[in-house]
């Protein structure tokens, strides 16, 4: 008993420490957000007086204002929303069921696939970038939706994902199924997707995610204001505002909050699916 | 395998081996379909083309190796390869050691864990290119919070994305802060797998902190980071957008990357044919990166 009362106050004086490294960390990490969104809210003078403010005098909507009305910000939301989603869907699609080939169906060849799925996840970007923009340029798809979409509707490591959740369902459930007169695909529909909504919404997250802050893509396949991704929107208005600080921390705020409100409310599936990536290794 | 095969026994009707042939495909078509025309040709192509001359709307001409000659006595090359690589080199490691240090921190039955997880997971979430702006102000000669601190403090201002001495170490920093997150979250599941009975008996046995650190928790935790090193080596060189954003590949081609060199060519000069033949050498590089990586870390990774 004196033992543990003697390490007691340097147990206490570790965790403040271990608390006081950390809490640090998390300032440093989430300090610029808050410094783009105060600054967003303030006046240009505010930015270039020689004391720092951290908070306006009051806050300035005007800016969101100004920034939505020199750069079609709702034209980006939409294209952003909409081809995303798109993605999302797709993507889940084409997932899903290969996962469930690869997992659940035994055909010949079948584990030759799967590596090759797996293979594909070496091939670098800078390789693929130049021959994908040309067969889109033949198919005429250039400054298209379809060339914001449908590249982008694979996703080899959704399918692995996918695939490894499935392995983890009992076998039993399906055979118990296919006896009271389930299809093969009823399986799928009816077992595995109910089942495994969690990897869904992990992979989905993911790629909602990725599709919204993608930025080299829409840059390479689209020309006109109105095919423009939010991303690629900041890129240029950052370009055209030079300096203008209060307009340009609007705009980045523009892009940055709805992603953040969404990841606030669906965090758990944010750090599962990070987990699973790392368990990948 | 063993519940499949009495299955099968049970129900020989329902899963002949033809039907689940025909049906494993055809879930396989979409993925096939797409593999085809975006992965397989995509591959092929671009080596073809790599022995071509080819702006994009003349005439395609056969040049042999002209094209790969012309990059490796292009001093801009070696350059942006070596800016890639300085970045990849500071980067990398250097996100993973961090990463570490603050997963073990919050894995010692911290209170507020889920707190400090979602403050260093929020620019995880952030749009690069929106945070790269942010940074680009925080950085910013004049009116930077960075260079506001540091006056505060008596210290002169740095020309941080301004001096090409500094640019790329800004980068670099935006970088960990960026990616910081993800790491973090990937090395706490895999401290949470390390079976405490290990540290108890490392315990008994008189190991230090640091020796329960240094046999048990790195070994444990090997799989992950040597992961995290092939990834992260394979995405720093191919870094672009923060770079992009931030300096654009200056000052003086100070963080000019090989990624910008090839997008350069490709999509200022369209010269297509080069372009190609730079994706070829960078996925060749990138390759054998890898497989060295294999090789030298297979024997410090501890597989279970």
């Amino acid at each position: 008993m004196t033992n543990v009362k003697s390490i007691r106050p340097k147990r206490v004086l570790q965790k403040a420490g271990i608390h006081a490294i950390l809490l640090a960390g998390a300032v440093i990490m989430v300090l610029p957000l808050f410094w783009m969104i105060t600054t967003s809210l303030k006046e240009m003078w505010e930015v270039f007086t020689p004391e720092m403010q951290w908070l306006p005098e009051a806050p300035v909507w005007r800016n969101y204002a100004d920034a939505w009305m020199y750069a079609p910000f709702g034209r980006y939301y939409f294209n952003t929303v909409f081809v995303s989603i798109s993605v999302v869907a797709l993507q889940l699609i084409i997932c899903g069921l290969a996962a469930y080939a690869l997992s659940r169906l035994q055909f010949p060849g079948r584990d030759l696939v799967f590596l090759g799925v797996l293979g594909t996840m070496m091939l670098p970007g800078t390789l693929m970038t130049v021959p994908s923009y040309l067969i889109l340029h033949w198919l005429k798809w250039i400054d298209t939706y379809y060339a914001l979409i449908v590249p982008s509707v694979f996703n080899a490591f959704g399918i692995f994902l996918l695939r490894q959740f499935f392995m983890t369902i009992p076998r039993e459930l399906d055979d118990a199924a296919i006896i009271d007169g389930c299809s093969r695909m009823g399986i799928l529909w009816r077992i595995l997707l109910p089942l495994s909504k969690a990897a869904f919404a992990t992979v989905g997250i993911f790629t909602f995610m990725g599709q919204w802050n993608s930025y080299i893509w829409p840059l390479i396949v689209t020309n006109s204001e109105e095919m423009r991704m939010i991303s690629v929107g900041i890129s240029m208005f950052k370009d055209q505002f030079v300096t203008q600080w209060t307009l340009m921390m609007a705009a980045s705020t523009t892009a940055t909050l709805p992603l953040l409100i969404v990841f606030l409310f669906a965090q758990r599936f944010f750090i599962e699916g990070i987990t699973l990536t790392g368990l990948k290794g | 395998m063993m519940a499949v095969t009495r299955a099968k026994r049970r129900l020989p009707r329902l899963s002949t081996k033809t039907e689940q042939t025909v049906l494993g495909y055809l879930c396989l078509l979409p993925t096939f379909a797409y593999a085809a025309v975006f992965l397989v040709f995509p591959v092929i192509y671009s080596l073809v083309l790599s022995f071509q001359r080819w702006r994009l709307y003349g005439n395609q001409e056969w040049v042999g190796f002209d094209n790969y000659r012309r990059i490796f006595t292009d001093s801009v090359f070696w350059l942006s390869l070596k800016n890639a690589g300085f970045y990849a080199v500071i980067f990398v490691p250097l996100s993973i050691i961090i990463a570490l240090l603050v997963a073990i921190l919050l894995n010692q039955k911290i209170r507020g864990m889920n707190f400090y997880r979602t403050a260093y997971f929020v620019p995880v979430v952030s749009s690069t290119v929106a945070v790269a702006v942010v940074w680009s102000f925080l950085f910013d000669t004049h009116y930077g919070l960075v260079n506001e601190w540091l006056s505060r403090i008596g210290l002169g201002r740095v020309g941080w994305l301004t001096d090409p001495d500094v640019a790329m170490f800004s980068v670099i920093i935006f970088s960990i802060w960026k990616s910081l997150g993800s790491n973090v979250v990937v090395y706490l599941a895999a401290l949470q797998g390390v079976p405490q009975q290990l540290y108890e008996a490392a315990e008994i046995d008189g190991a230090g902190r640091w020796g329960r650190f240094r046999y048990i928790t790195l070994p444990m935790v090997s799989p992950t980071t040597f992961f995290m090193l092939i990834m992260g080596l394979i995405g720093a060189l191919q870094v672009f957008e923060q770079i992009m954003i931030m300096t654009g590949g200056g000052p003086m081609r100070a963080t000019y990357v090989v990624y910008m060199y090839m997008y350069d060519y490709a999509f200022r000069y369209s010269e297509m044919g080069y372009a190609s033949a730079v994706g070829y050498i960078m996925a060749i590089i990138i390759f054998v990166l890898t497989v060295i990586n294999m090789k030298v870390s297979g024997k410090f990774v501890h597989y279970e």
